[in-house]
């Protein structure tokens, strides 16, 4: 990896090819803030610059290798499961591993790192409640959340067990509807009304788009439990949870026509 | 909309998403998805609600009237959710259950089990499994 490199994705330029239509070289970017579209390519979309860069002491170091390994694998192994289009072909270390790409993936973005920022405003709004000094909650700069992420990288081998233990699936777009991508590709969602959208909440499916007519989903098996549990009447409103928020997310139609491997 | 701004299509047809920004304006925020909440409080506004997480899923049963005794809660739920609390207290061992009230206020217990009423199908007793947290409440 030159340590010179500018352009950092947060989405890997490998997944966003897979957006791109057949005898195309381009994809197309939504600006959600303005409403306004334009074509762009896998190499200038998903990145920004310097995204991976700290500076420590004033000197700035560039972390973008730190991908490069994951990067690698994840090509040949998301590769695989397009040419494939079957996640029994895999084996268990891979399973392994992608069940971690999942969380790094997940880690890697902006919005990590907006979260982080945003932390001290709500801890200080905690301590005004309080009455406590809110000295103590001092503001996290841009450069103070890219090093606290890269902190938490670490975490993948540890919440990859979450990912595991949900049912995996593949889904497949009906001919001529794609899938989206976005600068945050993992949507975490949960179809039951009481429960929340954390990793580990029952009830919280993962959902990844790697092609335009692929997605990667990862459920929580209490879903399929409810159908089993339910009566006939719950069993539809149950069976629907399967196909519902999250596709919805990803997929601009027809997501009726949606079919689970 | 899970984006923070960027979208990525195979076509520039983004009109559904158009038209739900239009719905949806907060769905343009690039701020955190992290929020303060009161102890206690539940992120989603829900109906008057007992919710119980069983051992291989979730259970939603809408209440009519409840009560906090001591150390254990009891709860008749509405006609319509009669069947699904018979199935919240076969799924055992239970993990956890909710209340959400927005007036009377919230209400959780973790280690659960479910005592169901002999005479009232309506009605669930909920306590602490372990005794000795059972038995807390009442000193």
């Amino acid at each position: 990896m030159d340590d010179n490199s500018k352009k950092h994705h947060f989405n890997p330029e490998h997944i966003l090819k897979n957006f791109v239509l057949e005898d195309e070289s381009r994809l197309f970017v939504f600006n959600k803030l303005d409403g306004n579209a334009f074509p762009s390519t896998p190499r200038d979309a998903g990145h920004e610059n310097h995204f991976n860069s700290i500076t420590v002491d004033g000197d700035r170091h560039n972390l973008e290798s730190v991908f490069q390994d994951a990067d690698t694998r994840q090509s040949v192994l998301i590769a695989k499961i397009i040419q494939s289009q079957d996640l029994k072909k895999l084996t268990n270390d891979e399973r392994n591993y992608l069940a971690q790409l999942v969380i790094l993936q997940m880690l890697r973005v902006k919005r990590i790192r907006n979260n982080i920022r945003e932390i001290p405003k709500i801890l200080r709004e905690a301590f005004e409640h309080m009455g406590v000094d809110q000295k103590f909650a001092p503001d996290i700069d841009n450069n103070e959340a890219k090093i606290q992420s890269f902190e938490m990288l670490s975490e993948c081998v540890q919440y990859a067990p979450f990912v595991l233990t949900k049912q995996w699936s593949l889904i497949v777009a009906p001919p001529n509807h794609w899938f989206w991508t976005s600068d945050n590709p993992i949507c975490i969602a949960n179809g039951f009304a009481a429960s929340d959208s954390g990793l580990a909440a029952q009830g919280s499916t993962i959902s990844w788009p790697i092609a335009k007519d692929l997605m990667l989903r990862f459920s929580c098996p209490s879903i399929a439990n409810k159908v089993s549990h339910s009566n006939e009447r719950d069993a539809d409103r149950a069976a629907n949870l399967l196909r519902s928020e999250a596709t919805m997310i990803c997929a601009p139609a027809h997501v009726e026509q949606f079919n689970l491997n | 909309m899970n984006s923070t701004r960027f979208v990525y299509a195979p076509t520039d047809e983004f009109e559904s998403a158009r038209r739900f920004i239009e719905r949806h304006p907060n769905a343009t925020s690039q701020g955190a998805q992290v929020k303060r909440l009161q102890l206690g409080e539940h992120p989603k506004s829900i109906d008057k609600t007992l919710v119980v997480n069983g051992a291989s899923t979730i259970y939603e049963c809408r209440i009519e009237s409840w009560e906090h005794c001591g150390s254990h809660v009891i709860v008749r739920v509405s006609d319509d959710a009669v069947e699904e609390l018979g199935r919240a207290i076969s799924d055992s061992p239970q993990i956890s259950m909710q209340i959400n009230d927005d007036e009377k206020g919230d209400c959780g217990i973790r280690e659960i089990e479910l005592v169901s009423d002999e005479y009232d199908s309506k009605k669930v007793t909920i306590r602490h499994s372990n005794p000795a947290l059972r038995n807390f409440g009442n000193a």
